[in-house]
């Protein structure tokens, strides 16, 4: 187990952190949805307590609990009083190492993460996301949605639930992290939850990404209309794979991506917003997560999506050929560099980044670092990085929309698939 | 020269801790611009915000919308900035700046790096009082705030089922209409609607600028005497009426969407947030819907089963506002069936008062709540500009605290009763546009 603490006396408040190895992509290709539920189920009921009396403990603290499943970690934590920290931990502990499982409950969360799955399909962004990755990804667990389908929630037993947590919730798999009001004896916080978890050693949690820079894009340019009634705007996302964020080409290009498109006057902003009022948003970014993927989102009106996904594939071809200018790499190197006082300003920020950098294998001076390494970035770098990751001709386009749009969205946008907004 | 006279002073939220400032109030007496300073220097930070007393309460039918469009166009230019500079300014230095806009506020907010004062000084003094308007700008902005409303209320459900409970649940209030205002209107909004309501409502005695984080209050005095002393203050029109006639007969509306089961939000009016009803309301709303053990989660979601979600809000409004329940059904379920359970629940909490545990709870949680919203100094401007924008004197913060920590189960119970009665409830469903299959 690991232990990162970030004190700070400023507030009565402390935040909590647990982060297990091995999120979703771990699941097995037919029980999708299997670490959710099981990391659910774990706070459903611990330590002698029940559902009931478990909530209603966390509750009677004023404390936050909440559990995040990626498809690479496993996140549990929350914010507690300080003076409460103590019975939150004692909690958290029973959570993690005396967890009921209970074969009741499980029936009601699959029956709730059924309902989940139906309230997914109420909003578009979420959607987009979905159908996004599968198309990106395809086969590869990192296409999988963290949630699940109907019908792997169906196959869902409680001895995969067990197995699960046999599996994962051990000592050496843990990371934890506090930050703020931790009171003298910070360092010894984590005692109670390691004393009582399994010591045997965890499971290998890296995979392998799919192989080639075009991922599951099969090296041509592909749209994806998920058809969904009566739209009035789409919302699009468009990418391909992008570079990993401990790869020395991470960071040029992120000052490429705030450049093109990671700030309100970055150039998608310019072009899209504010010169042409169609989309309220517009962004491109790199992911961080170790699939590795860069995106583009805008949400026009229906009436203006032809004309937005051709602007945007224009625009992002002509980044691809022409490059950035000197003074827009050096505008992104200067927000980079000056607004990363915002990244770690509060104890929490600073545990989320030391968290974050941790899980993806950076090394532990990233904070110390970052502001000379975005400085020491040159317009080189950021061609070479361009090109190496960047390619036009492997777009993918996924849109939320009606179907009756599908005839005058762009040709160049590639081949269109029609896929039902509650097919997945 | 203008100057700044300090008014009065006060701790954060009421509670003096080792090592925090205090909340400073000053006043510039030549054009009464109100500016609090809290000085917090955990961080090489400063959040720089500026609240105007306007929101969409100060609309009017036919012009809805104009308070949020309006915020849009302040990022456009002013005698002394290029269109697009101001933004490009604030990046440039390593900030970030955006604005928001309700009912009774409009604030704009600024986070930039600590040593940026004499910037954010200089460009939010800038835009109080010299903006410029192009009709090419509103035409532009128009259709982002259009895309903007598609994107919040058009395509999404439980947007449309909030726009509609005010609708609903108000004859009278100009809280009646969406502050991101109707379509139509925000289709007819001229250049000169605009120009009109920056002379009305954009003025230093209509504003109070925030200040938190690591400044020196001498050097910021200075300059804020500097950049606003010359601005002119306005003669503000009269306030709209916020009240609202009782309600005395429940009403109900229903749409179609493509949801795959029953979407539900009831709505009651409810204390403004200076009423002495509004904490005991607070407190109700969390027995009821706060955290999993809450009443109706446990209820609709996990005992009835017939729920997947379930949630509540009160509107912190300067007048009468709004208590919202809204619960997304599984399938195969109703509406009417949410409907019966939340008034079973809503009976009993009239009839009985709440357990010492559950109000130990409601208060623990008001408790982390509250200082997790202290925890940037963006965090503390906001709750700093609400409290003195909505209710005219940040120091509320301490006394509704002070309240919630005070407030017992008979006055929860008599809230209920006054606010949460079945004549006054509004009900807006959406229901599937098409058949779907039950259970499964």
């Amino acid at each position: 187990m690991r232990v990162l603490i970030e004190p700070s006396s400023a507030l009565p408040l402390c935040s909590v952190q647990l982060v297990l190895e091995g999120g979703a992509a771990h699941d097995p290709a037919d029980k999708l949805g299997l670490g959710q539920v099981a990391a659910e189920l774990m706070r459903r009921g611990a330590g002698g307590r029940t559902r009931a009396e478990l909530d209603a403990a966390f509750d009677a603290l004023g404390a936050s609990f909440e559990i995040d499943v990626d498809h690479d970690h496993v996140s549990m934590g929350g914010m507690v009083l300080e003076q409460h920290l103590g019975a939150y931990l004692a909690l958290l502990g029973d959570v993690l190492a005396a967890p009921a499982l209970d074969p009741r409950e499980l029936r009601e969360l699959l029956r709730e993460a059924r309902g989940a799955l139906d309230e997914l399909r109420d909003d578009d962004r979420a959607l987009v996301r979905r159908f996004h990755d599968r198309a990106l990804w395809g086969d590869h667990p990192y296409g999988r949605p963290a949630g699940g389908t109907r019908t792997s929630l169906g196959a869902l037993t409680l001895a995969d639930v067990q197995g699960w947590v046999k599996r994962w919730v051990v000592a050496d798999n843990l990371v934890v992290g506090f930050a703020g009001a931790v009171g003298k004896r910070a360092e010894r916080l984590a005692e109670p939850l390691l004393a009582r978890l399994p010591t045997r050693a965890a499971p290998r949690a890296r995979l392998a990404r799919p192989a080639g820079m075009a991922g599951a894009t099969h090296g041509r340019r592909r749209l994806v209309l998920v058809d969904k009634p009566a739209r009035t705007q789409s919302q699009i996302l468009m990418g391909h794979p992008g570079p990993l964020w401990k790869t020395p080409d991470f960071l040029p290009l992120e000052v490429a991506m705030t450049a093109f498109g990671g700030t309100f006057t970055a150039r998608l902003m310019t072009e899209v917003r504010v010169k042409r009022g169609w989309s309220y948003g517009a962004r491109a970014y790199l992911s961080r997560g170790r699939a590795g993927a860069f995106s583009m989102h805008v949400f026009p009106s229906a009436e203006q999506t032809p004309d937005t996904i051709a602007l945007v594939h224009r625009m992002f071809a002509e980044l691809c050929d022409g490059g950035l200018s000197d003074d827009e790499v050096a505008f992104a190197q200067r927000y980079l560099e000056r607004g990363f006082a915002f990244e770690i300003d509060t104890p929490e920020r600073r545990l989320h980044v030391r968290l974050s950098t941790l899980l993806a294998g950076l090394p532990d001076d990233y904070i110390q670092t970052y502001r000379k390494r975005v400085r020491a970035v040159r317009p080189a770098d950021i061609r070479r990085a361009m090109k190496r990751h960047l390619d036009p001709g492997q777009l993918l386009t996924t849109l939320v929309a009606t179907r009756t749009i599908a005839k005058r969205l762009p040709k160049t946008a590639g081949k269109i698939e029609i896929q039902r907004f509650d097919s997945y | 020269m203008a100057k700044l006279e300090l008014v009065d002073e006060a701790p954060l939220a009421g509670v003096e801790r080792r090592g925090q400032a205090r909340v400073r109030r000053f006043r510039m007496r030549q054009n009464g611009l109100t500016v609090l300073m809290l000085r917090d220097t955990v961080a090489p930070v400063l959040a720089y915000q500026t609240w105007f007393r306007v929101g969409s309460r100060h609309e009017r039918p036919g012009i809805t919308g104009i308070a949020h469009l309006f915020e849009h166009l302040m990022f456009n230019q002013t005698e002394h900035l290029a269109a697009g500079e101001l933004d490009r300014l604030i990046e440039s230095a390593g900030g970030d700046t955006n604005a928001a806009t309700w009912t009774d506020w409009t604030y704009y907010r600024d986070s930039v790096p600590a040593a940026e004062l004499p910037l954010v000084v200089r460009l939010e003094a800038d835009r109080m009082g010299h903006l410029t308007l192009t009709d090419r700008q509103v035409e532009s902005e128009r259709e982002v705030v259009a895309n903007e409303r598609r994107f919040r209320v058009d395509d999404d459900v439980l947007g449309t089922l909030d726009e509609r409970s005010y609708a609903l649940a108000f004859a009278r209030s100009p809280y009646r209409w969406p502050t991101i205002g109707w379509m139509r209107d925000i289709m007819a909004i001229t250049t000169e609607d605009a120009r009109a309501f920056y002379r009305t409502f954009y003025a230093p005695n209509n504003a109070t600028v925030i200040l938190v984080g690591d400044f020196r209050e001498r050097d910021a005095l200075a300059l804020i005497a500097e950049r606003y002393g010359d601005l002119g203050a306005a003669e503000l029109p009269r306030e709209p009426t916020l009240r609202e006639p009782r309600q005395t007969a429940p009403r109900r509306a229903r749409i179609r969407r493509e949801v795959p089961a029953d979407r539900v939000v009831m709505a009651w009016h409810a204390p403004a947030l200076g009423h002495r009803e509004h904490v005991p309301m607070q407190l109700c709303d969390d027995v009821l819907a706060g955290g999993p053990s809450s009443r109706l989660h446990r209820r609709l979601v996990v005992k009835d089963a017939i729920a997947t979600d379930v949630g509540a809000s009160l509107t912190p409004f300067a007048g009468t506002g709004l208590y919202q329940i809204h619960v997304t059904l599984e399938r195969g379920h109703s509406a009417a069936e949410a409907e019966r359970a939340v008034e079973d629940e809503l009976e009993r909490m009239a009839r009985e008062p709440i357990t010492p545990a559950e109000l130990g709870k409601a208060r623990a949680r008001a408790e982390t709540q509250l200082w997790s919203s202290l925890s940037t100094a963006d965090g503390k401007a906001e709750v700093l500009g609400m409290y003195e924008t909505v209710l005219g004197d940040f120091r509320a913060l301490a006394g509704l605290r002070q309240a919630t920590l005070t407030t017992g189960a008979r006055a929860v119970q008599a809230a209920v009763r006054r606010w949460l009665r079945p004549e006054a409830r509004n009900v807006v469903v959406a229901s599937p546009a098409r058949r779907v299959g039950g259970r499964s």
